[in-house]
Parts: structure tokens; sequence; C-alpha cells
């Protein structure tokens, strides 16, 4: 084989019904970048629709990018791709995890593992290098995550990486992760896994990744994007006044200070002022414990940890003592809703004891709440969990649908008072799938049919359903208006985009992000003021289409959105602005293979074209625009203001959209992808332009081609 | 480029040195080097490099260098040294209002470098709302009970809302 530079150049391929291990060529996807896109050939092209997600037929997709292995910052995220169970279609959707694996699986030497079939019997696939075998996993069935990883571990190796499912994902719930490192899943493939009977996957790499470009070349495009770099979700200015700072915002993740320190390390580290040209205090600026977990968590941080490549370090790693009472060991990691979602659960809250510190019991509940869901490897729909539990309780529908004796044997009173406790209880419940409570883990879409739940579940803001697909907003209209609302409607599940909002949320004033917009999308219309949004125009579908684009870029480098791309940053000197052009720089260094900007967003157009047609062909309809890309009723409505009048659409004080004005702005997305405008189908045209005639030719045959 | 030596030099440097210890320079504590706070003056005023700032206090001129620290920032620093925290409130308040624009959360005058307590800033607030040079300050409050400011010359009642409660409820639920 010729030497590949980034890409390995080899993708596992196994099949869990023969028993068969055999290796296949990446490049010849390499019109689909990596990890997401190339996934998403490999399920047109492999995958018939209307294949059940836990049947043998379906594929999962283990990808990795050619800068996985390389050191490019922010670079050792894995993505998943497989048919998503909690999706009324099945529809094809992407899971992510960071921590190690990905990079472990380069050094092995395979840029991606493609996995189908069903396993007569339980089995854990064994990577060591290119020495691959499927290895007898009935001893680690039925156990959580933890003890998955410490088994496997203690076979291999600690320098292996496992990536796990727990009893959720052996259960075939439709909410449940697969998990690698101490606290990085991937949410919704979990059953996946469980029903092809595969346990977990080891890997340990001794090998290295290749780079085209002279090592002291990548080295000085790492310097240069160092220097543009924020903290976590690119946020470039700092939470309080700083010194060297001329912006700050109460929102920033860049919360590092004078006299706020890891408290539970030894000795404690101070954070300090973190003057945005010093490298090494990069990894200090985001002190996300502080902000998922309250002030009080200070004292129990031992530090932040994160990813491989990764400067930024956004996971949490806290030592909480008071979790032994709850028979766990008290250190546990997370971040965001790994920490927020399990916690959701308690309706009420978890109101501190006599003698807490303010928010420790809070802290305590989210710490139980993340190790709980870490171990039995339970997936929440991004916050949706919580909000299903809280319907369900409100409108008196766990007394109606549970069987009297299940539902006296479950301990309301710890959830009306707020103990936390009752977190150990409901999850033991719901990932060992026991009575039909269980079934609050089906998703919304099939939680609903099953519990009847009303109307009202869809159509008021407090549940915050974004789709009747099931699923829930995330950066959707509270992110910049029509551009977060458009986004989210193009998704399979919740939107998980960052590229926009990263943007949106850097910390800079309004009219400062206004020319940056103009430069990036042509007008400074491309953005609004938060909470005072415009009418749809022109720019805002350019960003939307940029912003789908770049975060398939990213699942397909693999890069974390959650930091790229790095359209701002925290250097007076350049005006704030970023560098948007860097995955190009990056890629045409590693690869060899001379890339544009351009060249890279239309490799991306063109997998999140077939991204779309994989969803028309899920559907089976052509019809996106009536049958999947419309919001739930609250969206569309004026919500009432502090003196209960209506706040209309389009004036301050308000995110709501209107009907009329979401159908403009769909228009205006297809026509900047060029599908067909009354549909938002894929065109013959189009398809055939971005190199995809054979996916025209099928949608063409199936009558799925608009018009 | 001024004098690298001589009393001018000398002016630079003082000020230059507690820029560096984030500290703002009165033109008062230049009397050593000058024979008073006005020569002092006159002589920066003249000839000072371009990164020497000055801030013209109720009783005091104030003088930092941008090198170490921003002008943002040094406002900050001469509010505190007027000690007069009713303007440092409302002044803050406008500034944000202004700037992003964003309503305040009260709960930021309690960190640094503001520093102040919560009977300290509950006073001021009070105090504010008597005085009619403060008449564009408004207060609003989010569900959860925190309480913002802003200026109602720059933001608007329904948009202040609106950002209150997205910035303390709406985005901690949208992480
Ligand atoms: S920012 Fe956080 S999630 Fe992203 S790569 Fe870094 S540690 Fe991982």
């Amino acid at each position: 084989m010729s030497v590949t530079y980034g890409y390995t150049g080899k993708i596992l391929r196994v099949n869990l019904t023969t028993g068969k291990i055999s290796t296949d060529d990446t490049l010849k996807y390499k019109d689909f970048i990596g990890g997401e896109g190339m996934a998403m050939k490999i399920m047109w092209d492999e995958v018939p629709a209307g294949t059940h997600p836990f049947a043998p037929e379906n594929k999962i997709v283990f990808g990795t990018g050619p800068f996985c292995g390389t050191g490019v910052p922010c670079s050792g995220r894995t993505n998943i791709t497989s048919l998503l169970p909690s999706n009324p279609f099945h529809a094809v959707s992407s899971s992510h995890m960071g921590g190690y694996f990905s990079v472990e699986l380069k050094y092995a030497g395979w840029d991606m593992i493609v996995v189908e079939g069903k396993s007569p019997k339980p089995v854990w696939l064994r990577i060591e290098d290119g020495k691959v075998a499927l290895e007898d996993a009935r001893w680690i069935w039925g156990k959580g995550i933890f003890d998955t990883m410490a088994m496997i571990g203690s076979q291999m190796g600690k320098e292996a990486q496992v990536a796990a499912i727990g009893q959720a994902g052996e259960n075939q719930l439709n909410l449940s992760v697969i998990r690698t490192g101490a606290s990085h899943s991937a949410g919704g493939h979990g059953g996946i896994l469980g029903a092809k009977n595969l346990k977990a996957i080891g890997v340990k790499g001794t090998g290295s990744v290749k780079i085209a470009a002279k090592p002291e070349e990548l080295m000085a495009l790492d310097k240069y994007m160092m220097s543009l770099i924020g903290a976590n979700n690119q946020h470039v200015v700092p939470k309080n006044p700083q010194p060297w700072a001329e912006y700050t915002s109460p929102s920033s993740r860049w919360t590092a200070k004078k006299g706020l320190y890891w408290g539970a390390a030894n000795p404690p580290v101070e954070t300090g002022e973190c003057y945005p040209e010093d490298m090494q205090s990069v990894g200090l600026r985001t002190y996300k414990a502080v902000v998922d977990l309250g002030p009080v968590a200070e004292k129990y941080t031992v530090r932040m940890g994160g990813c491989a490549h990764c400067p930024i370090r956004c996971h949490s790693q806290v030592k909480i003592p008071q979790l032994e009472r709850y028979g766990m060991d008290p250190y546990v990691a997370n971040t965001c809703m790994g920490f927020y979602s399990p916690f959701g659960v308690m309706i009420n809250g978890t109101p501190d004891l006599p003698g807490q510190e303010p928010g420790e019991q809070s802290m305590i509940a989210k710490g139980l709440g993340a190790k709980l869901a870490d171990d039995y490897g339970m997936w929440c729909n991004y916050g949706q969990i919580g909000r299903d539990v809280l319907y369900a309780h409100k409108h008196g529908i766990f007394k109606k649908v549970l069987p009297a004796e299940e539902y006296a044997s479950i301990p309301w009173d710890m959830l009306e008072k707020g103990d936390p406790a009752f977190l150990v209880d409901f999850y033991d419940r719901v990932a060992n799938k026991k009575g039909e409570l269980w079934h609050i883990a089906d998703g919304s879409y099939y939680l609903a049919k099953r519990w009847n739940f009303g109307e009202d579940y869809w159509s008021d803001y407090k549940y915050k359903l974004w789709s009747k697909l099931g699923f829930p907003v995330h950066h959707s209209n509270e992110a910049s208006g029509q551009v977060g609302a458009l986004i989210s409607c193009f998704s399979n599940r919740d939107a998980q985009n960052h590229s926009h909002m990263n943007f949106i949320a850097a910390g800079l004033p309004i009219d400062m992000l206004k020319d940056i917009a103009a430069e990036e999308w042509g007008s400074r219309d491309a953005i609004d003021d938060v909470k005072n949004y415009k009418p749809m125009t022109a720019a805002k579908a350019k960003f939307v289409k940029w912003s789908l684009s770049r975060s398939l870029l990213h699942n397909s480098l693999t890069l974390c959105n959650w930091m790229w791309p790095m359209t701002t940053s925290p250097l007076k000197e350049r005006k704030y602005r970023g560098d948007t052009g860097l995955e190009a720089q990056f890629y045409t260094l590693v690869t060899g293979i001379p890339k544009s900007k351009e060249d890279l967003d239309l490799d991306a157009e063109r997998a999140f074209t077939l991204f779309r047609a994989l969803t028309v062909r899920a559907m089976g309809t052509a019809d996106m625009r009536k049958n999947h890309d419309q919001t739930t009723e609250w969206v569309v409505t004026a919500e009432k203001g502090k003196d209960g009048k209506d706040i209309a659409q389009f004036t301050p004080g308000t995110d709501r959209m209107t009907q009329d004005d979401m159908e403009i702005g769909r228009t205006m997305v297809y026509k900047e992808f060029g599908w067909d405008e009354k549909t938002g189908s894929p065109t013959r045209a189009r398809l055939e332009a971005l190199g995809l005639s054979d996916v025209a030719q099928e949608l063409s045959s199936k009558g799925l081609l608009p018009a | 480029m001024a004098e690298e030596t001589g009393p001018l030099a000398a002016l630079m440097e003082k000020i230059r040195a507690d820029s560096a210890e984030i500290r703002l320079t009165p033109a008062s504590c230049l009397v050593p080097l000058a024979p008073d706070a006005e020569s002092a003056a006159a002589a920066i005023e003249a000839g000072a490099d371009a990164d020497i700032k000055m801030m013209r206090g109720s009783a005091e001129r104030y003088y930092f260098s941008d090198r170490s620290m921003t002008e943002a920032y040094a406002k900050h620093l001469y509010r505190l040294a007027e000690r007069d925290p009713v303007r440092l409130i409302a002044d803050t308040t406008r500034d944000e209002s202004k700037t992003y624009p964003r309503p305040t959360p009260v709960a930021a005058f309690l960190e640094s470098p503001f520093s102040m307590t919560q009977p300290e800033i509950d006073a001021a607030i009070a105090a504010m709302a008597s005085i009619q040079e403060y008449a564009d300050i408004r207060t609003t409050s989010a569900s959860n009970g925190a309480l913002y400011l802003y200026s109602a010359t720059h933001l608007g009642a329904a948009h202040a809302d609106g950002l209150a409660e997205w910035i303390e409820v709406g985005q901690k639920e949208n992480p």
C-alpha cells in the first residue's frame, strides 16, 4: 500500500455474525473527508432503507479523521454513525465522544471501524495494532461501564483505550450511550452494540500518524492556531474583568481569575489571570466545575480534564466524599449535560440540608447522577429525560401507566423532597428495564405514544421539544433566532451544532460580531442582537448553511465543534478576528492533499447533502419541508411578557419565530444548498454536481427525487 | 517617544510600574517626582508616550499605562478610587447597556475588582432611585430572582427583561 498522510489508509471491518475481520481502503471515501462524512457514504451504500437499528443488517461506524493523532488542537473526538433508535424513522444520525479512543485507534493503524452483523454470544473487540480478535465477553456482560473498562484494562494494560456500553445498551434502550474514558459519552447508539452482542472495543496502538508537511511547518501552524484559541466554546473574553481584557461576558466559560483555585488539587492550583498570550495557561482558562456545579465546587475540584490533543480541558474532575454515602467512590468527572441531565430527573430540585453549604446538595446530586448514568450507560436525549419525568409526574401519568404494585414501590417521597437517593432507584429501574418505568428511555416520540401524552407535551415551551420527531432544543431559536432555529430543523436528533453558537456567544459586542458576520457571510444582517430578532435574511441562510456544513466538517476531520471553528479570537490586535481557513490549512499540511477553505466546505456540503438524502430515503418522502423540517408549535407562537401580554415576534425581548418567516427561511436555506425550494429535497442536478450520481439514481428509482 | 531619562521618564516609569501592579497612579502620588501634581500633569500632557493615559476624577487625576491594563479595566479602578459606589454601579451599568448591549447582573459587583458587599450594593441601588442623575438606571429580575440593572438610555425594558432571563436562566438550561 502506498504511504498515506493523516489517514492511516485502513478501515477495519468486523462482521459479528460470521466473525470475519477484514480491511478496507480509507481513501476510496476521501471525498467525504473522514469520520462522519465517510460514515454517511458507508451507511448509504450498505444499509438499506427500512433496516431496524437493532437488526444485524444495521452497521455502526466508529470514525476518526485525518487530524486525530497529529496534535492539531482539539482533534481527538470520535464520531459514531448509525441508524438512530429513538428517531421515528430510524434515520441516520451521529453521536460523538471525546477522550483518547480515536487517537489510540489511529496509532493502532485504523481510520475507522465498521461493525455489522450480530454475534451469537457476548463478545468484545480487541485491537492491538494489526492484531484484531473477538473475545468472549460473558464475564463482563451485565456489568456497568466502570467495571467493564477496568476488566478489559486488566487484560490489555492501562494504556488501552476502551469504548463500552453498560446495562442500558445491553438492554437495547433507545436512550443509551457508548462511553470511553471517565466521562466521554456518545449518546443514542449504545443499544446498537447491545443488539449486536458487542460489549466493548479495546484498542492499543504503538504506531504513529504520518504527516505530509515538515514537522516545523505543522508546529508553526499549531502555534498560530493556539494564539487564536479562547476558552471552551471559543469564548474569547473572560467572565470577570481582567487587567488585560477590553470586554467581559457574564456567560463566558473563561472563568479563570485570581484567587480562584482547583481547591482539591495538592497543592491547590490557582487559575489566575490567564493572559491570552500565555500558552501555558490555556488549560486553566475554562474552570467548568464552578459553572456546572456552582461556586461550592471550588474546594472539590481536583483538576480539569478532557480529550486528546485538547489544550482546553472542559471536563471537571472532582472529588466529592459525600458520594460515598450512596455507595459510590468519590471521584467523578463530566461536563455540561453530563452533570445537568441526570440531575434534571430531580424535578423539584435538591434543597440544601441544614449544615450544608449553599448549592452543596445539588452538587452532590449532579455528581451522583453523572456517576449512575455513566456507569449504566444511559443517554438523556440532550436533557429531555428530566422534562419527560416532569411531564409524566405533573399530569399524573405515572399513576395511570405503571402497574399499581410498581407505582407503590417507587420512592416518590424522595423525589418530592429532593433526596438525591431517588436517582439510585430511578436509574436502576430504567437501565435494567424493570417494570414499565424504563420506557421513559424510549425517547420522546415513542414515549409520548406509549403513555399517551397530550398535545401540550409538544406545544408547551416548558418541555422544550423542538420537533415531533422527538428531539429537543439544542442551540435552536434562542441561538441567533432563525439561524439556530433552522439549524435544528435539519437534524434527526438534537442538533449538536456549535458552529453558530461559538460565534454568537463569543462575548464580543454585537457591533463587532456584525462586522465579522459581514466578512464571513456577506452582510451584517446574518446575525441580530440577542433577543431582538429581525425577519429572515439571505445572509442568515448563508450562516445556516455554513454552520451545518462546518459542523459536519468537524465531525469528519474529527475536530471538536465545541471549540471549532475559530471565527473569533481573544486578540485585540486582530480586532478579535479568528481564522475560518485554519481547517483547510491544517488539512493541506497533514494530508499533503492541497485544499482551500472553499474546497473543504464543498466536501462538507457533499457529505451534508448525502445526509439529507439518507433522511429522504429513511422517511420515504421527498417532502422534507412538510414531513421533516417543521418545528413544534411553541417555537412559532408569541410568548408572554412579564405583564402577561404577548410579546410580538420580531420585537425586542423575545426569540420566538413566526411560521411564515420560518417558511421563508427554509426556502432560503434550500436555495443555498441548491436543493428543491419547494420540498427541501436534493435535486438530481445538485446531487450530480456534487458527484453523487448514484444517490440521484437510487432516489429516482424510489420516486424520491423532487419533481 | 519621550525622553529616556529625566523627570518625565521618571514619571512614566512610576506610572508603568504601578500599572504593572494593576494600580492606577493618582497625580498626588507623583509629587516626589515633580514639584507638585499640576506640574506633573503638565509634563505628562506635554510629552508622555502614547501608552500613558489619564482619567480626570472629581478631585484627582489618575494615570495608567495601557501596556499593562486596558482602558476598560482602568475605568473600573478609577471608579473604585472615586469612592462613589452609586456612580460606580450606574456608570458600569451604562457602559454594558451601551456596548454589548446587555443588562448587568447585580451579583457582578460582589466580585473582583469591585468586591462590594451585598449591603453596600443594596444601599447604592436604593440611593440611586432618588437621584435624578440616575433616572435612566432601571432594574429587572430573572425568574430565578436574580436582579439585573440596565440603562434605559440604551436598552428598552422588554429587551432588558428578555436578556436578563436569557443570561440568568435560559442559557443555563441550554448549555
Ligand atoms: S473542548 Fe472539551 S469536549 Fe472539546 S476536545 Fe476539548 S476537552 Fe474535549
